[in-house]
């Protein structure tokens, strides 16, 4: 068992609770991110509000019983709003890596057999060889012109555990590839094992066996007329040799484990069990 | 979890447009604020003109405004119990997908 107590960077905490799981050496560590988007648009909301409830109370003074009763009556209800968005933005601020030492703390250590993550008030061990479905949305919302991405992975272990990894958790645009690629390394060879011992192995609307690739709707396309795997728009079919669809479109973020669905479809498509 | 986020936040909507047209209703036809009787008359002012409303007009005007309050309320509740309904089917799928995985994933 390998710890590595007293390194500069990993924290004790986590460092004796990696190697209480045996999670061999480290390899690096991400910090918890600022949510800066939520807190421009916090930002926006107080700015907006105080200058609403601003124009209601000057136009009620201007005109007496036009919003109410007094400008401060008719500047209230944007009053109160104003006032929750400060709260918001004061509370994200207060809690953010920026001003609060704590939350720079809490980061993500990645090791060779798994992660911890140190949280406020608990330390989490993952080891890569527990994660029995991985769910992955990454991509980009729009709404109008503005362009968010997404990073969210949801992951359920074998004891039981649940775990979503959102944009803020860490710093989600590198830690989110290391985890599907780790996950895909342990899972990889465990899928293929079962499928030469059992016959099949399914990944949510697909059911990949020895003699090709079947659908839960009862479609079946063997080896031999498998053209491959198309992932166009977040969702994802499989096509025939002549380019035809042969399969319903699944959702990418609704097929557990996706990577390793497609390495193990594109290695068996070459040398079918 | 984020579903049932949304299914909640839909449903707190469709709620209050349901419970403020119920308590409109019970409230009767005003002005403003005010209750009103059958022969009853209402000082409107608008862009610096005054008009006289009179009961039926002002109780059609705020029926048709509770109306759509009612609908609209409808509206979020069904969209919100069609989230709800999507998060539970979501969530047997992904369970049925852990235990597939439980299967294969003990393969060494």
């Amino acid at each position: 068992m390998t710890t590595y107590l007293g390194s500069d960077s990993v924290p004790m905490e986590a460092a004796v609770a990696a190697g209480s799981r045996a999670l061999g050496p480290h390899q690096v560590s991400y910090p918890v991110q600022t949510a800066g988007r939520p807190l421009v648009g916090l930002g926006i909301f107080v700015v907006l509000w105080t200058a609403v409830a601003g124009l209601m109370a000057v136009s009620a003074g201007d005109s007496p019983g036009l919003y109410g009763s007094s400008p401060w009556e008719a500047a209230l209800p944007f009053t109160v709003l104003a006032a929750v968005s400060a709260a918001g933005f004061l509370l994200l601020l207060a809690r953010s890596p920026i001003v609060s030492a704590r939350a720079r703390q809490l980061q993500v250590h990645v090791f060779e057999h798994g992660w911890v993550r140190v949280r406020r008030r608990r330390v989490e061990v993952y080891r890569w060889d527990e994660v029995l479905t991985l769910y992955a949305a990454v991509g980009t919302s729009k709404a109008g012109h503005l362009r968010h991405p997404v990073h969210h992975y949801r992951i359920t272990f074998a004891d039981g555990r649940h775990v979503s990894l959102r944009n803020y958790s860490t710093d989600m645009v590198r830690f989110g590839p290391l985890l599907v690629d780790a996950v895909t390394r342990v899972q990889l060879p465990r899928a293929a094992a079962h499928l030469r011992a059992d016959g099949t192995v399914a990944f949510g609307a697909f059911i990949v066996t020895g003699g090709g690739v079947a659908t839960r709707k009862g479609g079946f396309l063997a080896w031999p007329e498998f053209g491959g795997v198309s992932v166009e728009s977040d969702q994802v079919s499989i096509f025939d040799r002549q380019g035809r669809r042969a399969s319903p479109q699944a959702a990418v973020d609704e097929i557990p484990n996706v990577r390793t669905f497609l390495l193990l479809v594109h290695a068996l498509a070459k040398n079918p069990a | 979890m984020g579903r049932i986020a949304n299914a909640a936040v839909f449903a707190v909507i469709g709620l209050t447009g349901v419970g403020v047209a119920t308590w409109g209703s019970i409230a009767g036809v005003t002005c403003d604020g005010d209750p009103m009787r059958p022969g009853d008359r209402c000082l409107e002012i608008s862009e610096g003109e005054a008009l006289w409303r009179t009961y039926a007009e002002k109780q059609k005007e705020q029926g048709q405004q509770l109306l759509l309050l009612r609908g609209g309320g409808a509206l979020f509740l069904l969209v919100s119990a069609g989230a709800v309904a999507a998060a539970v089917g979501r969530s047997r799928l992904e369970r049925r997908d852990a235990l597939e995985a439980r299967a294969w994933m003990t393969v060494r």
